[in-house]
């Protein structure tokens, strides 16, 4: 089968990926909406979830790919000698 | 449309769910033996485990017309206890000529730590010793990317095990690659909140293609859907996939699969009472 056309795929998963950006949005203003918030704001985990918004920015396709690398611990190719 | 779920923790589940599946057009399982939410104490408990998965499940799944088949392990949460580890490796060969075994599964690592390490090489052993199909589970989430290379470090390590024997599980988008490449069969692992999604499971099929892979439900005692294959199918059908290229995910790449065991046995639906 061919590649469907983007165009297509936009128009039908439109609603679908603004919801999804809508969930994300809604999640980060959950915390800072929560008490202290100002104390999380460098916290390691809200660093991760912004460098992961930071990936969702870069021209694809692959995206999916980085994000999984980007919340990955590093391997280290000598490990097993 | 039949398909075939190749990972589920039927034990874990009611007799409701096989009926669902069985309505949805599940024609076969195959059930890796696993964690159960608690380390278990003795040889003894996992020795009860294995008739559970070797003779009761079987009967259960038979009631709704599924065909049941296993795997048996000790799984990588447990392997931190080296001791009961190898004793259950042991005890394993007393099930390997049950019917519905298909080999040495789930192994694999869960924290990648060097007991996990000794124990899933011990598998292998056992696996390359009784000349028996491996199903391997991959880390979830930080560790998955770092485990999954490991696992494929130390199967090239043994050079008795051939990995066209072998099937990587969970894979996602950045482990995928690493299995399909280095010769194994993979698995995707179809969970409502953590692993993959249907939409995620049929896009990683149009980049990487239909070979050698096939989806999963791995339902089991936590957030999990036993009919997510057929939400995978559905999620193929909306995008215009043919029926063709979806049964072979869904049944044709397990089939293939589970025949290199040397036990297994299958009545395909269509020649069922005939």
């Amino acid at each position: 089968m061919a590649a469907r056309a983007a165009q297509k795929i936009l128009e039908q998963d439109f609603l679908t990926v603004r919801c999804l950006i809508l969930d994300l949005a809604a999640a980060l203003d959950r915390i800072d909406r929560g008490e202290n918030s100002s104390q999380v704001q460098n916290h390691e985990q809200l660093k991760l979830l912004r460098g992961g918004l930071d990936i969702l920015q870069e021209p694809g396709p692959g995206r999916a790919e980085k994000v999984q690398l980007h919340f990955s611990d590093k391997y280290q190719e000598s490990w097993n000698r | 449309m039949y398909f075939i779920d190749p990972h589920v923790h039927m034990v874990s589940r009611v007799t409701d769910d096989y009926e669902r599946m069985a309505r949805m057009g599940c024609v076969a399982i195959s059930e890796p033996a696993f964690w159960a939410g608690y380390d278990r104490g003795s040889v003894d408990g996992f020795r009860d485990y294995f008739r559970q998965l070797t003779e009761f499940e079987a009967k259960r799944a038979a009631g709704v017309g599924i065909q049941h088949y296993t795997w048996l392990c000790i799984n990588a949460k447990e392997a931190e206890n080296v001791a009961l580890s190898r004793e259950v490796i042991a005890m394993i060969p007393e099930f390997l000529d049950k019917p519905n075994v298909l080999g040495i599964g789930e192994i694999g690592l869960n924290k990648n730590t060097p007991n996990e390490c000794t124990i899933f090489r011990e598998h292998l052993d056992l696996a390359a010793k009784t000349d028996e199909l491996i199903l391997i589970h991959t880390p979830h989430l930080w560790d998955k990317y770092k485990g999954t290379r490991m696992i494929i470090d130390m199967i090239q390590a043994d050079s008795r095990i051939n990995p066209g024997r072998v099937l990587i599980d969970h894979v996602e988008e950045h482990t995928v690659r690493l299995a399909r490449e280095n010769g194994f069969w993979c698995g995707m692992t179809l969970y409502p909140t953590t692993k993959c999604t249907p939409a995620r499971a049929a896009d990683i099929i149009e980049m990487v293609g239909d070979d050698q892979i096939m989806v999963n439900s791995a339902g089991d005692w936590g957030p999990s859907k036993p009919t997510a294959v057929a939400d995978f199918i559905m999620e193929m059908r909306r995008r215009g996939h043919s029926e063709a290229k979806i049964k072979k995910i869904v049944y044709d790449n397990p089939l293939a699969f589970f025949s290199l065991s040397k036990r297994f046995q299958f009545t395909p639906p269509e020649k069922r009472g005939t």
